[in-house]
């Protein structure tokens, strides 16, 4: 007699088959739910696009007559404000075209925008942000209120540098960088979270960009606690060419933290500090192998040829890193340098003769 | 003729074996659904971070870092010389291209040599890694190519071409990539940023991989998306959104990646060193390097990170004839089955993390053992069904089951894709994906499980080799 699998239960049966039917309707109604979303959705995004390129054209056609127009900022104020700014996405996209064209703009124009940003009420909008509860929001109020230059928030904007999230750290302390012209970096002195890579090109960027700043001595902020501080005040000390600050940085060749040694190694070649070779060379020793490459690359290039017989003693040690990097090295320090390198490459019988070959080639 | 208390006994066991199967379906299907929201919630944290973000920092910054970008090549005479040309155009300000020749027994060097007027160097590579032996490196006479550093070494597959590349490259962070991929000319701009921006140190970093197939390249560039006019490749579009955009995103979100692509991922040089760089005894050497390195931290009790971005970063040409998917897909899974088996000792041991408790358990249920357990779950209904123990009914209700929620996951992905980076614009587009979702269960599913069921048997009975994999080429602009 034939049987099937669910005769023994065959309540079972029922129950499964059902429960998977009314499963599958479940799924087949999401799918179909899904695709809804995908067709609404691209429907929706197309609807946004047309309204904000018509929104675009008219603040810009607005702006243009603002800022060269004779018409009075009063006038001009007032319509701007009940045309562009009573709507939530239309403000939105005001905000950002304003924001755009003001970072684009210098002397009485951008002052001129500044006015209007701050008359038309967009100003406390922006503020306002800073109360919000998502730290996305608040950073965009940060980053409104920077970018227009609005300085009398950077105490408010201050509260911020120590916020858990990274990218709104970020904002406050950039903006505070362009805010507080007078005293861009002060807020190292408060500040308790790590200053990561990303956060530190940010500030060196805007450093770079902006033409205001009175750019203060780095060196005060070499003895901080947090590491990532003293690296990033290393790095801004080299792009600045802080040679004042050569003291503090030989001090901290003794830094219990290697990271905050090789930097203080990398300002000082690209400072062409030239005292600090003996210190180097009598910390070498003792060092990691990554720290020992800086070495053997600040060295040439800030020493003299008294420093050769420190390379050609590397070129004894076993790392093969070590001796291509003290051939380099000799290869840097004048032609007595190259020539002993050279001297190796030409005798067939030298263990060294290949490296020796890599060096002088890496050289060319 | 089958006794009664025969037939009782294959009826126990077919109703137990049903009971599991439907068990592991409703486990495996409680992942697909956990690991999307996870991802949803990565991605969304992840646009919302990125509206911040200027690139254009990083490539004018002296605080970025440099990069050592390394391609393996091996018979590429076809393409190899616009290939590298897009990669030495790319947006970054330090970086070098180490294009490493594994022994070709084509002209690929002879035309490197010749495009880029290449040189011999006397350049004695630094052999942290042990490799094939080195026949020369090239470097060019033309500053214009500056950047380009070319290797002759014996054949020694991708593994150890790779290693070489290694060896010779200058900088601390190295991207590898298949050299016939073609990159978005901002990929080394974002894949950096994860480095530069985690408290916790990043070891690696990949990005999402996009089909190339009837897509349109000019001079090494991609100048338009389209939709692969082909079946094959079509539905893989599909399969690497719910591969990369729901899957490895959900991963990374909770630092349980194992894998970064092949095709194209950054890493910490000095990590890879120490971890021994890539495994020349497995076809997995991808998803092996990382487990390797981030099981030597656990052990080291050193916290890492392996981060991942949704960006569209790399475009590869996918299989188009069912011999040549027939073949990747069975060295795919010998390859996370050897990598298993190699770190078998951090499964389920929590002294591995999230890496031993979950990542790794999961793999082994729904990566490795999904498509036999699927295949001898078939096989047995099929004896089943001869012997007339099959329950037709509930057969096809559980098949509907499968089928419709396998649609919705496509059909999730599809909008993964559109609330993220909508690279097909077309409504068209759209359709024909969605309509691809409805085919893939029936016509290329059982293909896939197939593929993964030989290169199951072809791992028992010791099969090593990688399975030539014949390019079409991609579709070139005409002019």
């Amino acid at each position: 007699m034939e049987q099937n699998i669910l005769d023994l239960f065959p309540a079972a049966s029922t129950d499964l088959i059902r429960f998977n039917l009314y499963l599958s309707i479940g799924f087949v109604g999401v799918t179909l739910g899904i695709f809804s979303i995908i067709l609404f959705s691209r429907w929706r995004d197309g609807v946004r696009y047309a309204r904000r390129r018509k929104v675009e054209q008219d603040i810009q056609g607005f702006l243009t007559s603002y800022l060269f127009d004779d018409q009075t900022d009063k006038e001009a104020i007032l319509v701007f404000t009940e045309q562009f700014t009573q709507k939530r996405v239309q403000r939105h996209i005001v905000l950002e075209n304003l924001v755009s064209l003001h970072k684009n703009l210098i002397g009485e124009s951008a002052d001129k925008l500044r006015n209007l940003y701050c008359q038309s009420g967009l100003e406390s909008y922006s503020r306002q942000k800073l109360y919000a509860s998502s730290w996305h929001e608040i950073a965009q109020g940060i980053n409104e209120l920077a970018n227009m230059g609005v300085r009398k928030y950077s105490e408010l904007i201050r509260a911020f540098i120590n916020h858990p999230h990274p990218t709104l750290r970020s904002e406050a302390q950039v903006a505070l960088l362009k805010l507080e012209t007078n005293a861009p970096f002060s807020f190292l002195d408060d500040l308790r979270e790590p200053l990561l890579d990303w956060q530190q090109l940010q500030l060196a960027r805007a450093t770079s960009k902006s033409k205001f700043l009175s750019i203060p001595n780095f060196e005060r902020w070499l003895g901080k606690s947090e590491e990532s501080i003293v690296i990033f005040c290393l790095r801004m000390i080299a792009s600045y060419g802080q040679h004042s600050a050569a003291d503090g940085i030989l001090s901290l060749l003794q830094h219990p933290a290697a990271k905050i040694r090789e930097e203080a190694i990398i300002t000082l070649r690209q400072l062409n500090t030239h005292e600090a070779v003996p210190s180097l060379i009598n910390m070498f020793t003792n060092e990691s192998t990554d720290i020992q490459l800086e070495i053997l690359k600040a060295v040439p290039a800030i020493g003299d040829q008294q420093s050769i017989p420190f390379f050609e003693q590397v070129l004894g040690f076993e790392n093969r890193r070590l001796q291509l990097a003290a051939a380099r090295a000799l290869c840097q320090s004048g032609q007595e340098g190259q020539n002993k390198v050279l001297a190796i490459k030409n005798d067939p019988e030298h263990a060294l003769q290949q490296l020796a070959a890599t060096a002088l080639s890496y050289k060319a | 003729m089958i006794t009664e208390s025969m037939g009782q006994f294959i009826s126990y066991t077919a109703v137990f074996f049903n009971h599991l199967i439907l068990v592991y379906a409703i486990g495996i299907s409680a992942s697909y659904v956990l690991l999307a929201a996870m991802s949803a919630r990565a991605m969304k944290q992840y646009k919302a971070r990125n509206s911040f973000v200027d690139y254009r920092t990083i490539l004018a910054s002296k605080f970025s870092p440099s990069v050592s970008l390394i391609a393996p090549a091996y018979n590429e005479s076809m393409t190899i010389v616009d290939n590298v040309r897009s990669l030495l155009a790319l947006h970054y300000n330090s970086y070098e291209v180490i294009i490493v020749n594994d022994g070709s027994k084509d002209n690929t060097l002879a035309l490197l040599i010749e495009a880029y007027e290449l040189e011999k160097i006397d350049l004695l590579p630094d052999n942290q890694i042990k490799t094939k032996p080195v026949r020369g490196i090239y470097k060019a006479k033309n500053p214009a190519y500056h950047k380009l550093v070319v290797v002759d070494k014996e054949n020694g597959g991708k593994a150890d071409a790779l290693n070489v590349g290694i060896n010779v490259s200058e900088n601390k962070l190295i991207a590898c990539i298949d050299v016939d991929c073609v990159l978005e000319s901002d990929s080394l701009l974002k894949l950096v940023k994860p480095f530069m921006e985690e408290k916790t140190p990043v070891i690696a970093t990949g990005g999402v991989i996009r089909i190339a197939n009837s897509c349109v390249i000019e001079d090494g560039r991609l100048v338009k998306v389209d939709v692969p006019e082909k079946f094959i490749p079509r539905v893989q579009v599909l399969e690497y959104f719910r591969a990369f955009l729901m899957g490895r995103m959900a991963w990374a979100h909770v630092n349980g990646l194992l894998l970064i692509s092949g095709a194209f991922g950054m890493f910490d040089k000095a990590t890879v060193v120490k971890a021994g760089g890539y495994n020349h005894n497995t076809v997995g050497e991808d998803m092996e390097l990382l487990v390797r390195m981030r099981r030597m931290l656990y052990e080291e009790k050193k916290p890492c990170k392996v981060a991942f971005i949704p960006d569209p970063l790399c475009w590869t040409e996918a299989p188009q004839t069912w011999d040549i998917l027939n073949k990747q897909r069975n060295r795919w899974t010998r390859g996370t089955a050897e990598t298993l088996l190699l770190h078998r000792k951090m499964i389920l041991n929590k002294r591995y993390g999230i890496l031993g408790l979950v990542s790794l358990p999961m793999w082994v249920l729904f990566e490795w053992l999904a498509p036999l357990i699927e295949f001898f779950g078939l096989l047995f209904f099929c004896i089943l069904a001869i012997l007339g123990y099959a329950n037709w009914l509930y057969f096809f209700s559980f098949l509907g089951l499968v089928y419709s929620f396998a649609i919705m996951v496509s059909v999730f992905a599809i909008l993964f894709e559109e609330r993220s980076y909508q690279q097909y614009k077309r409504p068209k587009h759209m359709l024909k994906l969605v309509f691809t979702a409805l085919l893939e269960p029936f016509v290329y599913h059982p293909v896939t499980v197939w593929a993964a069921v030989k290169g199951n048997y072809d791992l028992l009975t010791g099969k090593k080799s990688w399975g030539e994999m014949t390019r079409a080429g991609f579709t070139q602009k005409k002019n």
